[in-house]
């Protein structure tokens, strides 16, 4: 486990922090903490884990289309979470963001993936120079819509009864922020 | 018929092979209608997808399905179905019809080839809802959607840029129990019809 005062941790990106939490690029040990940052719906072991982040990440400078970003408690150094940016074209950019755990969509879950989406989508859109921002959120993840929401994405499509839950069956979200003025903008 | 997992009147589906590479990869280049040039206008290589074919149906559980759509009178391959994004937790999955040849449009070729994917997908595969994504300048398409039952479930702004502008990506989406009903109008008016 990473540290908060390991001199020898990987920096979060200054830009991409707020007061609990950074952002940064993998390293190979956050292998070990791949409940924490990994997408996927099944459990994976340290080796794939290792093995996934060796093949993915192959282009330096930024330039792959799906950018991966891992998220660190800046309290305690912890890896609590991770997400990715699919390019599209270099236009659009499709946004998932994980908390791993025992508990992926309570609420402590939701605060997190929220202040993530407060860091990701300004970046996207200014840094990035994205036209348009997505993320598919279930109906009943009320914080993180309100996050979105307060970053001015809107809903544009709802599929109905996606997601399962053990109480029943919620549509799927997806929020989208546009950027009209996308390659008419001076520089 | 060869391999069949589905038959209907006309067309069965089966697993698609490294023989329908040549069929898949010809048919993006010798697209005549804009409206079903989803990706644009690009070259494919017969050897990717050859490759492409040999990775499918690799892995003990897939989250992507591809199968032929062959005319039953001559075994001919003339499109394919897909189940894409196979969510099996949530039981969801996106569809996707392509037919090669402008001559097979119009004719009701994709649409039973549609209702057999979707019989695969609710009564086989136990799936509890489906989507599909149609580029909004293909009004046919999404004409056809919505007789197979699928509903409006929204648009995604910008989401191809083609011929130097963006056009919007138009989403459907359609429950079990809203397919059956529109798969059992279907079979009446070929009934009736016939």
């Amino acid at each position: 486990m990473t540290t908060a005062d390991d001199s020898t941790a990987p920096p979060v990106a200054t830009y991409l922090r707020d007061d609990r939490y950074g952002l940064r690029a993998p390293v190979p040990e956050d292998a070990e903490h791949a409940i924490a940052w990994y997408e996927g719906a099944f459990p994976i072991s340290p080796a794939t884990a290792g093995k996934l982040l060796s093949e993915h990440e192959t282009i330096p400078w930024g330039g792959n289309p799906t950018i991966r970003l891992i998220v660190v408690e800046l309290a305690t150094g912890d890896v609590v979470g991770g997400a990715t940016v699919e390019r599209q074209d270099n236009r659009v950019g499709k946004l998932v963001v994980i908390s791993g755990g025992p508990d992926r969509s309570g609420e402590r879950a939701q605060d997190l993936r929220a202040a993530v989406l407060r860091l990701l989508v300004p970046w996207m859109m200014d840094e990035l120079n994205l036209m348009v921002a997505q993320i598919d959120i279930p109906a009943d993840e009320s914080i993180l819509i309100d996050a979105a929401t307060g970053l001015e994405m809107v809903e544009a499509v709802r599929l109905r009864a996606s997601i399962a839950r053990p109480t029943g069956r919620v549509d799927l979200v997806t929020m989208e922020l546009v950027d009209r003025t996308w390659g008419t903008r001076d520089a | 018929m060869r391999s069949a997992i589905k038959i209907g009147e006309r067309v069965y589906l089966r697993p698609i092979e490294v023989a329908d590479a040549a069929a898949i990869a010809t048919s993006s280049h010798t697209e005549t209608e804009p409206e079903f040039q989803d990706d644009g206008r690009v070259p494919t290589s017969v050897i990717a997808f050859e490759a492409w074919i040999r990775r499918h149906g690799a892995t003990g559980v897939p989250d992507n399905i591809v199968l032929a759509i062959c005319l039953r009178h001559d075994d001919r391959c003339v499109g394919t179905v897909r189940l894409g994004d196979i969510d099996w937790i949530n039981r969801t999955a996106e569809t996707g019809t392509g037919l090669f040849h402008a001559d097979d449009r119009g004719r009701g070729i994709g649409t039973e080839a549609k209702h057999l994917l979707l019989e695969y997908a609710f009564h086989d595969l136990g799936l509890h809802v489906l989507h599909s994504m149609v580029y909004a300048g293909n009004t046919r398409s999404a004409a056809a959607l919505i007789k197979q039952g699928y509903r409006p479930a929204g648009r995604l702004t910008a989401d191809v840029q083609r011929n130097g502008a963006f056009h919007d990506t138009l989403v459907f989406d359609v429950t079990r129990e809203e397919w059956e009903a529109a798969y059992a109008n279907w079979r009446n008016r070929r009934a009736s019809s016939a």
